[in-house]
């Protein structure tokens, strides 16, 4: 399994982490990064409890590949 | 979690992109264009959906056009439905995208996701069948500009290695009456029994419809029927819906007898919206 490093920028913090291209933001986010605020509900997109802030617009964290989050300039869980 | 695994590539121009595909096609990985990635990602999750390597469209500019430029409207590929909508260049387009999925999902879907979506749906597709939209596709021999109407059938029909730039619109086109109409078997939220859109254009009624078969479509003899003006309202809807052009849907969402019943209704709603209700 190949893993890449990326570093993400995470409620103002700059997280270096190793990454496979196929791990979901979410799983990134919760796993290595131990941030649990976004919650793995349907993986689907469908149900909003993933949901996070990226680059000031709501995204749900299932839908996003870890690495297309890269260079994004902003990424808040939500309260 | 995504089981199998892939190359990761974010090209920053149409001819890299291109070339990319080419060259990790001959080395036998699979390749596939992503610009929202939201499919890959809900049916690679079921293993529905496969590649070994993904190049993901938004590092290239041309993508992410979105403007009027005294004659067209131009709408990257890469923009995703909020940001389209936002913007507020085409408000038959708006109509049909504020009701595909939900907000914030459509901060990540793309124009081009929706329009080359496995998905059977595809409503920014209706819109653009209904007026005289063009489509840029890049291709290993440069960009390429067709009738949208003649590269939609049924999907995006895009050879191997091309991928979809723009859509342009002209803005002659803002002046044309539109409506859109999508029913679902309950509440606002949720995949749709049927999506109608229709168009009237020199006296004559054109409509596409999305949910409907088993992808979007418009069809001559429906609306020749539809325009039939020696028929009574009733008369003209049911011979239009004589001619759908492939076996109804029929699925938990509704059954196909329930989705023709939603059509007639459909239809003599839209009649009446775009004719007025007095005409017989």
């Amino acid at each position: 399994m190949y893993k890449t490093e990326i570093t993400l920028d995470v409620n103002n913090e700059q997280r270096t982490v190793y990454v496979r291209n196929a791990d979901l933001l979410l799983d990134v986010l919760r796993e290595p990064l131990g941030l649990t605020g976004a919650k793995p509900g349907c993986l689907n997109g469908d149900c909003g409890t993933c949901t996070i802030e990226v680059d000031g617009e709501t995204m749900k964290a299932c839908l996003m590949l870890a690495v297309e989050a890269v260079g994004k300039k902003s990424q808040r869980l939500k309260a | 979690m995504i089981s199998f695994e892939f190359e990761y590539y974010k090209p920053a121009s149409v001819i890299e992109a291109t070339t990319l595909f080419q060259s990790l096609d001959q080395a036998g990985k699979d390749p596939m264009y992503v610009s929202g990635a939201t499919e890959l990602i809900t049916l690679g999750r079921v293993n529905q959906l496969k590649s070994g390597a993904i190049i993901d469209l938004k590092g290239i500019s041309e993508c992410f056009e979105l403007k009027m430029d005294g004659t067209n409207i131009i709408l990257g590929a890469a923009q995703s439905l909020t940001k389209i909508r936002d913007a507020g260049l085409f408000p038959f387009l708006n109509k049909a995208i504020v009701e595909i999925a939900d907000h914030t999902a459509r901060n990540k879907i793309t124009l081009g996701g929706n329009l080359c979506a496995n998905i059977i749906y595809r409503e920014t597709a209706l819109p653009l069948l209904l007026t005289s939209s063009q489509v840029v596709i890049a291709s290993r021999t440069g960009l390429k500009t067709r009738p949208f109407i003649e590269m939609f059938q049924g999907r995006l029909i895009l050879e191997k290695g091309e991928f979809l730039v723009q859509v342009i619109v002209p803005q002659s086109e803002l002046d044309v009456p539109f409506v859109s109409v999508k029913k679902r078997r309950q509440w606002d939220v949720g995949y749709p029994l049927l999506t109608t859109a229709a168009v009237k254009r020199n006296g004559q009624i054109h409509v596409a419809f999305s949910g409907l078969c088993a992808f979007p479509f418009r069809d001559q003899t429906m609306e020749q029927w539809l325009n039939d003006h020696q028929l009574s309202t009733e008369q003209r809807i049911e011979k239009a819906i004589e001619q759908v052009p492939a076996p109804i849907v029929n699925d938990v969402h509704g059954s196909s007898e329930y989705r023709t019943f939603v059509l007639k209704n459909t239809l003599t709603d839209v009649l009446n919206e775009l004719e007025g209700e007095g005409h017989v």
